[in-house]
C-alpha cells in the first residue's frame, strides 16, 4: 500500500554520503517527499530542533506518517533505505527482495560489511586527513593516517577482489540493489579528490572492476551520479581550502 | 586432505568473540539444529589454509555454512545471519526476535546498524587496545614495552566512544519501551502479547548485550555498569542472565586466557572458594 506525497519528509545533507544513498533510492524510482536540508557545516543537525528528529544528531533520518496518523522518526541509511523498499511499492523488488531470502542475505551482508569498511575507511581517511587538521590546524598523526588509508586500501580491494568477483555487474548478483547506492555513494568521492588519488596510489588502474562498476551505478542511476558530482566540486574545493590554509605550518 | 561440510546448519566461530555468542545462543534457545565448530580466532585458525579454501578467502569470521539438496550457502556477518536465520525457521523462531511488521522492524534495523559504529567500535576496539594489543607486544619486546602514542590514542578515543555509546543505551535507546515492564532496546508492536519470557526481546538486545557484557567481564571497573549505567545494567544482566547465553558467556570465561582486571579478580574468587 503506497503511502501519500505529504507523509515522507527526508532530512539530509547533499555532502553525507549516506543521505545521498538514501536521497538517490527515492529520487529514481520518482517517489514523492519533501526534502529538508539540514547542513552540517552551520552544526544545524546539533540544533534543539533536529534532535527532536534524530536524537543521535546525524544525518540523514526520515519521518513518515502513518495510515493510523502517527509520526514514525527513522535514522540509519541502511534501516531507512530497507524500510523504503518494504514500503514502497514503486521500487522494484531487486533493491531488497521480499521474497527470495539467499539475495536479502547478501544484501544484509554487505550492508554489515560496509560500516567497517568502506565508510569507516573512505569517511576515516577524510577526516584524518583533511577535516581534523583544518579544525585544529595540526596534521594528524602519521601512523592514525596510515591505519586510514590501509583500511581504505583493503575496503578497495575487497570491492574489487571479493564483491565484483567473476567480472559481475553489481555488488550482489546481476541486479542492482540497496548495497550498490551505499557504496556508490562513498567510492563516488574516491576518484576525484586530487589529494585522495594521490594517497591511494590511482583508482582506475589499480581497482578496475570498482571503476566500471561505479560508472555503471552513476550512469543508471542519474540522482546518485548527480549529487555525487555536486559533492565532490564542493569537496575539491574544500580540499584547495585545507591545502592553502595548513601547509605553510607542516 | 579434502573437507566435508556437515549437513544443515554450521556455525563456524570462536566463543571468544561476541557475535559468536550471540549467534550460538540464537539457535539454541530457539532449538535450531546446528553444529558448532570451533575456530581459534587467537590462534588464527581463521587464516589456515582449510579455511580459506573452504570458508572465506580472506578469512573472515564468523560464518554460517547451510548444506542442503539444493547445495552449500554460505553467509557471514552476525546481524546477517540472525536475520537469516529468523527468515529460515518462522516456525522456531518467535516474530518477536524480528518483527515482520516495517515500522517495528525498522526499528531493529535502526539499532543494528548503529550498533557497529558505536558499540561495537568502542567496546571491542578499546579492548583490542588496552589488553590484546600490550600483550602481543610484551611477548615480542619483553620487559621493554612501552605504550606508544598511537596505541594510547586508539585506546582512548576508543573508550571514550564506549561510554558515549553506553549513555546512549541509558537515556536514548531503554528510554521508549513503555508497553512492557521488561527492558529492552526496540519498542515492541501495539499487538505483541506479553506471553514468553523474551517476548520483549528482539535480535538487536542479544547482539547489544553480547557485546557490552564482554567488557563488563573483562574490566568491570571501567564499564561501572551498575553505578553509571544503572538502566543499562538492570538490561544487561537481564539479557545475559538467559540460560544459553549465560552458557556460552562461561565456556568462554573459563577458556579465555587473557589477563584482565575481571579475569584476575575471577580467578581469586574462585581460588577462595577452594
Amino acid at each position: 500500500m503506497d503511502q501519500s506525497a505529504a507523509n515522507l519528509t527526508l532530512y539530509l545533507d547533499f555532502g553525507s554520503q549516506p543521505s545521498r544513498a538514501v536521497y538517490s533510492l527515492l529520487a529514481h524510482h520518482s517517489i514523492p517527499f519533501t526534502l529538508i536540508e539540514v547542513k552540517i557545516i552551520n552544526n544545524e543537525h546539533k540544533s534543539d530542533y533536529y534532535a527532536q528528529i534524530n536524537p543521535n544528531k546525524k544525518v540523514p533520518a526520515i519521518t513518515d506518517v502513518l495510515p493510523n496518523g502517527n509520526t514514525f522518526k527513522l535514522s540509519e541509511s541502511h534501516a531507512i533505505m530497507r524500510y523504503l523498499c518494504a514500503t514502497r511499492e514503486a521500487i522494484p523488488e531487486s533493491y531488497y527482495p521480499k521474497g527470495d531470502i539467499i539475495r536479502r542475505s547478501q544484501i544484509d551482508y554487505y550492508l554489515d560489511w560496509h560500516h567497517g569498511n568502506i565508510r569507516a575507511g573512505n569517511e576515516g581517511y577524510v577526516m584524518n586527513r583533511f577535516i581534523k587538521p583544518f579544525i585544529t590546524g595540526r596534521k594528524t598523526d602519521d601512523k592514525v593516517l596510515k591505519e586510514s588509508m590501509g583500511l581504505l586500501k583493503k575496503s578497495m580491494q575487497m570491492l574489487e577482489t571479493y564483491w565484483l568477483r567473476d567480472g559481475q555487474k553489481y555488488l550482489v548478483g546481476d541486479k542492482i540493489s540497496i548495497a550498490d547506492l551505499a557504496c556508490a555513494a562513498e567510492v563516488g568521492q574516491i576518484g576525484s579528490i586530487e589529494g585522495i588519488l594521490e594517497d591511494i596510489g590511482g583508482f582506475r588502474e589499480k581497482y578496475k572492476r570498482v571503476y566500471e562498476w561505479l560508472e555503471r551505478i552513476e550512469t543508471e542511476i542519474p540522482a546518485l551520479g548527480e549529487t555525487n558530482f555536486t559533492s565532490n566540486l564542493m569537496l575539491e574545493q574544500f580540499w584547495e581550502m585545507l591545502e592553502n590554509k595548513i601547509s605553510p605550518k607542516l | 586432505m579434502s573437507f566435508t561440510h556437515p549437513d544443515g546448519l554450521t556455525l563456524y566461530g570462536d566463543l571468544f568473540s561476541q557475535p559468536v555468542r550471540a549467534i550460538h545462543a540464537f539457535l539454541t534457545l530457539n532449538k535450531v539444529p546446528f553444529t558448532f565448530k570451533h575456530v581459534d580466532l587467537m590462534g588464527g585458525e581463521n587464516k589456515s589454509d582449510w579455511y580459506l579454501e573452504n570458508i572465506h578467502p580472506q578469512g573472515k569470521m564468523p560464518a554460517i555454512i547451510d548444506k542442503s539438496s539444493k547445495g552449500l550457502y554460505t553467509l557471514f556477518e552476525s546481524h546477517a545471519i540472525l536475520r537469516y536465520v529468523t527468515h529460515k525457521y518462522p516456525s522456531l523462531v518467535p516474530e518477536h526476535w524480528y518483527p515482520t511488521d516495517p515500522v517495528a522492524r525498522a526499528r531493529v534495523d535502526q539499532y543494528l546498524d548503529w550498533h557497529h559504529s558505536n558499540m561495537r567500535q568502542g567496546c571491542t576496539y578499546f579492548l583490542v587496545y588496552k589488553y590484546l594489543v600490550p600483550s602481543i607486544m610484551r611477548k615480542i619486546n619483553g620487559k621493554d614495552y612501552k605504550e606508544s602514542d598511537f596505541e594510547a590514542y586508539q585506546r582512548e578515543n576508543n573508550r571514550k566512544l564506549m561510554h558515549y555509546a553506553l549513555k546512549q543505551i541509558e537515556t536514548f535507546w531503554l528510554k521508549p519501551n513503555s508497553t512492557s515492564p521488561k527492558l529492552s532496546l526496540i519498542q515492541s508492536p501495539p499487538h505483541t502479547k506479553f506471553d514468553s519470557p523474551y517476548s520483549h526481546l528482539t535480535i538487536a538486545d542479544l547482539s547489544s548485550a553480547c557485546e557490552i557484557a564482554q567488557v563488563w567481564l573483562l574490566d568491570p571497573e571501567e564499564m561501572d555498569l551498575e553505578r553509571k549505567y544503572p538502566l543499562t545494567y538492570k538490561w544487561v544482566t537481564s539479557v545475559v542472565g538467559i540460560k544459553e547465553v549465560a552458557e556460552v558467556q562461561e565456556e568462554f570465561l573459563r577458556k579465555n586466557k587473557m589477563k584482565t582486571p575481571g579475569t584476575i579478580k575471577r580467578q581469586k574468587e574462585e581460588q577462595a572458594k577452594l
